[in-house]
């Protein structure tokens, strides 16, 4: 209609290399990574001792990230809530043990389950910027946790009362983190892996996640053919949050303290992992299988370059450029293939 | 008509809220015991100088629709490099300072070109760099702090009052240096095209503006301002170091407070790097005004808070709006008799 | 009437001068009373006095210092003791020497911790026991704050700032700032560069380099004088780091040159990290790890200890500095052999100590210490509760 038709000069094959990234993605990483291991820690690597350090540097990374995966997924590049998330679960978890530890337990994940809602409803309903909505969210909590408790770092069993009951519910929790089901599978690691299967089951088999699919790959093209995006993304932020405080109340667990910076630094590595998993910054594409090789890849990564020896600084280095590597694979792949 | 005025007010106090913010904090300052003396001024506004520089860069890319969350690991290796090449390299300070600044316009066009050229979303690129920039550092310093060693002249000729004003010269250099990028953002055609290119970045191509080298532009200024004011900030305050402003509140976060407060819109095209320099000024009052940093966090989050939800509400209201004729709308409501 | 108006003034000055006197004795009676009568939690004298130490000779200069190997005690000359050039001292604003009582002291600490709140309220009931009052600043561990801070309480006009830096090449800067306006200026708990002496009229603080020293003694004759040691540092760059890694690694290969130091990593201060740290060391060294030194008994001996624990390395020997509540847990239940003893409410006791005693027109040392010792299972009941 518009005179002569174009003719589309660009190139119509999609480029090997993307194609290969985008299907076998991660897993094939993790697996140069493991040769690169074996070759360098001259067999040491499969070593159970090894095998456990993996999986024990993964397992706090790998809780938040099961969660942060869908907000990802939904389209809203991140959630930088999740440090004050982490250190409010801990906080809210010691401050309430009295109760016994199953009731101290699900209010800390309840106060996740909140920040989640709070997020989802300013993010999914009003449509605020996620960014600079969550990152001042993040200031505000901070905030709160720090005039409520004055910068103090609570211990279990100090703020428990001394009764049999109290002392056993500290006990209790500050054991969850040093729990070893066998010889050397721990509890934390354990966990993790449960919630990444309950994050597969819910990301590919409910009507949840193929409506979260559509509403990260277009927001509008979601509302207009009917599907309640706030109710959707109010849930899908509630997982992210549910899954950051679980994370926390473990991180306190392990360092026996609850403070407001634990937490600290969580935004950013877990982003990495997601990202190395394969799931895309613009939403909508990328899965929960992907999204755990990432997190295995990172912990590997982590361990490979304590191997080679390089100290703690070049290491900061090394992460920037891979994370920056990794997204631009990303997004190189991702506009090969013709999504963006 | 009456109501029309009003509506005309309430924006107006809208557009310029940093200055009524400012009025606010300096009449709590009436009732605070030595708030109104020269030295305290001179000491809040110099403290708050660094800031300045950040919350400049910061509105600049965010004018032009980008984030730059390097800025602050941008000062903070502007004033390693700066005491590192003077004190230990034994370079003047002149070659000291214009070393640290060609850093930062380096950084900058890498930060450009990765979110233009290569497309990655800003935040995320910036994001990275922050670990890149770090490990920089570490490699340059071996994790350990620089000072200007014995050498007082220049840092006591920054931190004096310049006349008879209450005002640091450091203070001084940084508001001339603001006024300028002012000027340049606004009164200049490169300026306007940052600002044309935050409004639609798609339109502004179609109108012939080269958006990507406007976008590298811009953090071209806001990296270079961090640079070259964090070199001043490293003389001024005397010691640098790498973790600089990662405990406690992080001056990036009052940079990007000061720049929502003064109004900058979220989505770019829209906002003043003088806006954000008045807001910085009162929340650098505002600060001195609590004696706990505690009570500093909360109040300069619940403002920050407060201003991300009016400006979020007052889209959703306008998005609501958009697309309906609330004229023929009525007119119909009345046609069918339900008005 | 020139007369009467003499008489007036002779009086005035006369009650001028007994009031004042009397403030010094009532100054002085407070003084001796809190010595004797206020206690930290774990039941030691909070005002204990101050040790000194002697300052040996330089083997040379700081850059010829710089290029000895890590593991010769000489290297570390400049970083362990405050050898500053005393000809550049400032001038200091003499002591009034009317008596503590009623003076105001600005605190300025370096961030919000639970040492950091131990500090504070032992420095409150000290300062209410001399009869001084406080404010107690808290930049919560920035360093653009903590100047911002040093403005308001030099606007504040106090009798006295004591100073908690939170760099020492920045503490320069920071106390000629406070030297300059007129007040006497406190260096409290971390150590600056020695140049920065010239603007301190006193520092009091732990001694870490002598404490660790201690620890690495025992640590080597449990060693046997052979094996392999691994450090995790303090934050990297300031005093503890070089104190608590250096210090055991200098002894340690200066008294038995058999042993081996593997390698030192900086991995911060959270459990999960330390421990991964420890996994790989573990892995990778195998059973030439013998010994582990920390710059902290709370987070990094946690993970440390787990790590080993999940290992199955009973026999490593974990030793660290400081002295907090997980510390001594560890302590008791095995995990940590030895840690140095460091009161904090000792630090702030000292530090008031010192403020008071310049207060009451007495000569005070320009260094001082507070005490130290070693604890492990044996003594570890003599220490708590734990202060913080």
């Amino acid at each position: 209609m518009n005179g002569a038709q174009k003719v589309d000069k660009r190139k119509v094959e999609i480029n090997k290399f993307s194609l290969i990234f985008n299907k076998l993605g991660i897993y094939v990483v993790v697996l140069l990574l493991i040769v690169a291991g074996v070759i360098l820690s001259g067999g040491q690597f499969f070593s159970a001792s090894n095998i456990q350090s993996i999986l024990e540097a993964s397992a706090l990374i790998g809780m938040v990230s099961a969660g942060l995966m869908f907000v990802v997924y939904s389209g809203n590049m991140n959630d930088m809530s999740i440090p004050m998330t982490m250190a409010m679960a801990g906080m809210l978890t010691v401050q309430f043990i009295n109760l016994g530890f199953i009731p101290a337990l699900l209010i800390g994940i309840a106060s996740g389950a909140l920040i989640g809602f709070i997020n989802g409803l300013m993010i999914g309903k009003f449509r605020a910027h996620p960014i600079i909505w969550s990152w001042g969210f993040n200031l505000l909590l901070s905030g709160i946790v720090r005039v409520v408790w004055q910068g103090k770092q609570l211990y279990a069993d100090t703020v428990a009362k001394p009764t049999e009951f109290a002392q056993r519910a500290a006990n209790t929790f500050y054991a969850i983190s040093r729990t070893y089901l066998t010889s050397f599978i721990s509890l934390m690691a354990v966990v993790m892996i449960v919630m990444f299967v309950i994050a597969w089951f819910i990301h590919s088999k409910t009507s949840f996640g193929q409506k979260l699919k559509i509403i990260g790959t277009n927001y509008d093209v979601a509302k207009f053919s009917g599907i309640n995006c706030t109710k959707v993304l109010i849930t899908a932020y509630m997982i992210c949050g549910v899954c950051a405080a679980t994370g926390g109340i473990f991180f306190s667990a392990l360092r026996k303290t609850s403070s407001y910076e634990n937490g600290m630094g969580y935004d950013f590595s877990c982003l990495t992992t997601v990202l190395l998993g394969g799931v895309q910054l613009c939403g909508g594409k990328g899965s929960v299988i992907g999204a755990f090789g990432g997190v295995l890849a990172y912990s590997i990564l982590n361990n490979i370059l304590s191997w080679i020896g390089l100290d703690t600084y070049s290491k900061y280095l090394v992460q920037g450029i891979v994370f920056l590597f990794i997204v631009w694979l990303n997004t190189y792949s991702n506009r090969k293939l013709g999504k963006a | 008509m009456m109501k029309r005025k009003i509506r005309f007010n309430l924006n107006f106090i809208n557009t310029y809220r940093c200055f009524f913010f400012l009025a606010i904090i300096l009449f709590c300052g009436l009732f605070t015991k030595k708030f109104f003396t020269a030295f305290n001024i001179r000491a809040v506004t110099g403290n708050t100088s660094l800031v300045m520089w950040l919350g400049m860069g910061f509105t600049t890319c965010m004018i032009a629709g980008h984030m730059d969350l390097t800025a602050m690991h941008m000062s903070t290796m502007g004033a390693l490099l700066c005491l590192g090449l003077h004190s230990q390299s034994g370079l003047p300070w002149a070659l000291a300072i214009l070393v640290a600044t060609l850093s930062g316009v380096a950084i900058g066009l890498i930060n450009g070109t990765l979110a233009t050229k290569f497309e990655i979303p800003s935040f995320i690129v910036t994001l990275g760099m922050q670990f890149v920039l770090k490990g920089l550092m570490y490699i340059y310093t071996g994790g350990a702090e620089l000072s200007i060693g014995r050498d007082y002249a220049f840092n006591e000729l920054l931190n004096s009052a310049v006349g008879p004003l209450p005002f640091s010269l450091y203070f001084i250099i940084t508001t001339v240096a603001i006024f300028l990028v002012w000027i340049f953002l606004r009164f200049t055609r490169t300026g306007r095209n940052i600002y044309m290119v935050g409004g639609n970045v798609e339109t502004a191509w179609l109108a012939g503006i080269k958006s990507r080298s406007v976008t590298t532009l811009a953090f071209v200024i806001s990296s270079t301002g961090c640079a070259l004011g964090g070199a001043l900030n490293g003389i001024y305050s005397g010691a640098a170091s790498i973790t600089m402003g990662e405990k406690g509140i992080s001056p990036l976060m009052i940079a990007l407070t000061a720049t929502i407060i003064g109004g900058t819109s979220l989505s770019g095209g829209k906002g003043s790097v003088i806006w954000t320099w008045v807001s910085l000024i009162a929340i650098g009052f505002l600060k001195s005004l609590f004696k706990k940093t505690e009570q500093q966090v909360l109040v300069i989050a619940a403002i920050l808070i407060v201003c991300i939800v009016y400006e979020t509400l007052a889209q959703y209201r306008r998005s609501k709006v958009v697309g309906t004729r609330p004229n023929l709308h009525n007119e119909h409501m009345r046609e069918i008799g339900k008005a | 009437m020139k007369k009467i108006l003499g008489i007036l003034l002779v009086m005035a000055v006369l009650l001028c001068n007994v009031a004042l006197a009397s403030n010094l004795d009532d100054s002085k009676a407070m003084f001796d009373e809190a010595v004797a009568t206020l206690m930290t939690t774990d039941n030691h004298p909070m005002l204990a006095p101050g040790v000194t130490f002697d300052v040996p000779e330089a083997v040379g200069t700081y850059e010829e210092l710089e290029k000895l190997e890590d593991t010769n005690p000489d290297k570390w000359h400049y970083y362990e003791y405050l050898d500053w050039d005393t000809s550049a001292d400032a001038t200091f604003p003499e002591s009034p020497a009317d008596g503590a009582k009623g003076k105001h002291v600005i605190c300025i600490v370096h961030g919000a911790h639970a040492w950091t709140t131990c500090y504070s309220e032992a420095f409150q009931a000290a300062c209410e026991a001399v009869g001084m009052t406080c404010d107690i600043y808290d930049p919560n561990w920035d360093q653009s704050t903590q100047d911002g801070y040093i403005d308001q309480a030099i606007n504040e006009q106090p009798d006295a700032i004591v100073l908690i830096p939170l760099s020492a090449d920045h503490a320069a800067q920071q106390f000629k700032k406070i030297t300059d306006a007129g007040i006497p200026a406190f260096c409290s708990n971390t150590l600056p560069e020695a140049s920065a002496m010239n603007f301190i009229r006193a520092y009091t603080g732990p001694n870490d380099w002598y404490q660790m020293r201690v620890l690495a003694n025992q640590l080597g004759e449990d060693l046997g004088g052979k094996g392999g040691v691994a450090y995790i540092t303090h934050n990297v760059g300031g005093s503890p780091y070089y104190a608590r890694c250096f210090g055991p690694m200098s002894e340690l290969g200066s008294k038995y040159p058999e042993i081996e130091h593997l390698d030192i990593q900086s991995p911060g201060f959270e459990a999960s990290a330390v421990k991964q740290v420890v996994s790989d060391w573990i892995t990778k060294y195998g059973d030439k790890l013998n010994a582990i030194v920390l710059a902290d008994d709370s987070d990094q001996a946690i993970g440390a200890a787990e790590a080993c624990k999940a290992a199955g390395r009973d026999d490593i020997i974990i030793v660290a500095a400081g002295i907090s509540k997980q510390g001594a847990e560890l302590i008791q239940s095995g995990d940590l052999s030895a840690c140095s003893y460091q009161s904090c409410q000792g630090d702030a006791g000292l530090a008031v100590r010192t403020v008071a005693e310049f207060f009451n027109g007495e000569d005070i040392a320009r260094v001082s210490f507070i005490g130290t010792d070693i604890i492990n299972a044996e003594n570890v009941e003599s220490f708590l509760p734990c202060q913080w």
